[in-house]
């Protein structure tokens, strides 16, 4: 799948070059000091995606599909779903993309970022009439505010990539889910933006002779699975989409994950990316991925994850050893067959 | 923000160990008319906690829901538009929910609850 994405006059610096310095805080500095590892700085992705409620692209191709795909697996479910929690990511394309499935009729739409759920806010008006009772909070994915077993579905649309503790913000879901609840995320996989990775390593091997931080790490396909049995979700089942999405320059690439608030948000990222790199970056990018029309390629892995709360009516696998017939039995019955 | 949703919100600081239901503080609330859909209705009753419901749409001024339910009264029309009013068309616009056991203050603004902790909290 791919599509270009309209080109929009720059600057004369490019957005992704004019970022302040911003120091090494003692609130992050207390970070580390708790328990739980810090690798993302969540003030940061607060603000990186009150910024994004508004440079969004409305009914961006990439998100809308995204939340398609995710949504679209509520269509093999003969269970309906009364009460839903969506949690950050691409909210509002996944209320627009809902169109009534899953029998959803109350909705809670949950952003740490007070910016993107008043966008959500204001833009319900403009939701297809499909009987959904909506409603907003200001919440973290990591601190779910969120009563146990009240909650029928768990909704998150590219949003659980950005937590420090995966396992932990699962488990919470699971929480909250009631027995059967089902849990439907779509997170970003280790294979996103690959070429942009490759560009500026090389180019900060040649400028600056070494590398740092500037793509935050994301959970590979192989680590899902893991996450959803370890978050004591039962029937798990992950699969993988990639998407390749078109672009007329690395810097409308910047921009794009700009706009969906998709930038580095590590705590140990360095604060600017120096000028000459940056160049470096999407002068190598083009001249290794570019293709004949000029416009160059970014890959997004996105991994989709299903899980169960336990009940009783699920189907579970027999006890070991409880088996009374013997694969070399059956073996030699299909063999004196043939 | 409906009661509805505050009666599925909970407080998640850091050794609390019960932090439903919500209190409730009302600095502006409105009615918002919806429309009645009975079935909506038969749906959510086994998932609501009454006496939640009842505190909360005492405190929004709205004292006509009974203490004491079962399912029985979901077949009386009249049961089900006291219900209704207080589930879904109660609005609380300006106010905060307080922490049971901390009493700790979390804003609503503009009918959105701002549920995020402080660093100290988590």
């Amino acid at each position: 799948m791919s599509w270009s994405l309209c080109t929009r006059k720059m600057k004369s610096i490019p957005l992704f070059l004019r970022r302040g310095f911003v120091p090494f805080s003692s609130e992050s500095i207390e970070g580390f000091q708790n328990s739980m590892p810090k690798i993302f700085d969540r003030h940061l992705k607060c603000k990186q995606r009150d910024r994004a409620a508004w440079l969004m692209r409305p009914n961006d191709p990439f998100l809308d599909t995204v939340a398609e795909n995710m949504l679209d697996r509520l269509e093999d479910c003969k269970k309906t779903f009364p009460t839903a929690l969506c949690l950050g990511g691409s909210l509002e394309a996944t209320r627009r993309m809902l169109r009534g499935r899953g029998g959803i009729q109350k909705l809670i739409m949950m952003d740490p970022s007070s910016d993107m759920v008043q966008l959500c806010q204001s833009k319900e008006a403009d939701m297809p009439k499909d009987n959904v009772e909506t409603s907003f909070v200001v919440g973290d994915e990591e601190l779910l505010p969120m009563e146990e077993n009240s909650i029928d579905i768990v909704l998150s649309c590219l949003g659980l990539h950005w937590t420090n503790d995966l396992p932990g913000a699962m488990i919470q879901c699971r929480l909250a889910l009631k027995p059967d609840g089902l849990f439907l995320a779509a997170i970003l996989g280790g294979e996103t933006l690959k070429e942009l990775r490759l560009a500026c390593t090389i180019a900060q091997i040649e400028r600056e002779g070494g590398i740092s931080p500037h793509l935050s790490p994301l959970a590979q396909v192989r680590d899902a699975g893991n996450l959803l049995t370890r978050a004591g979700f039962t029937l798990p089942s992950v699969d993988v989409d990639e998407y390749t999405v078109r672009y007329d320059s690395a810097i409308e690439l910047i921009e794009h994950l700009r706009a969906m608030g998709e930038t580095n948000a590590l705590f140990q990222r360095s604060n600017i990316l120096n000028r000459d790199t940056a160049l470096a970056t999407a002068a190598i990018y083009q001249t290794m991925f570019g293709a004949e029309d000029g416009t160059i390629p970014a890959t997004f892995q996105v991994i989709f994850m299903t899980g169960w709360k336990e009940h009783p009516s699920q189907q579970k696998a027999k006890q070991r050893g409880s088996a009374t017939i013997s694969f070399k039995d059956i073996k030699k019955q299909f063999s004196k067959e043939s | 923000m409906r009661l509805l949703t505050h009666n599925m919100l909970s407080s998640n600081i850091k050794g609390v160990a019960n932090g439903f239901p919500l209190g409730l503080e009302v600095q502006k609330f409105v009615e918002k008319q919806v429309d009645f859909n009975p079935d909506f209705l038969k749906n959510m009753f086994p998932k609501i906690e009454w006496k939640a419901l009842v505190t909360a749409a005492k405190t929004m001024g709205y004292a006509e829901l009974p203490e004491e339910v079962e399912s029985s009264m979901l077949e009386s029309e009249d049961f089900l538009q006291k219900f209704h009013h207080a589930l879904l068309e109660l609005h609380l616009e300006e106010g905060a929910l307080i922490c049971p056991e901390t009493g700790r203050r979390f804003a609503v603004t503009k009918g959105i609850p701002n549920m995020l902790l402080h660093e100290d909290e988590v």
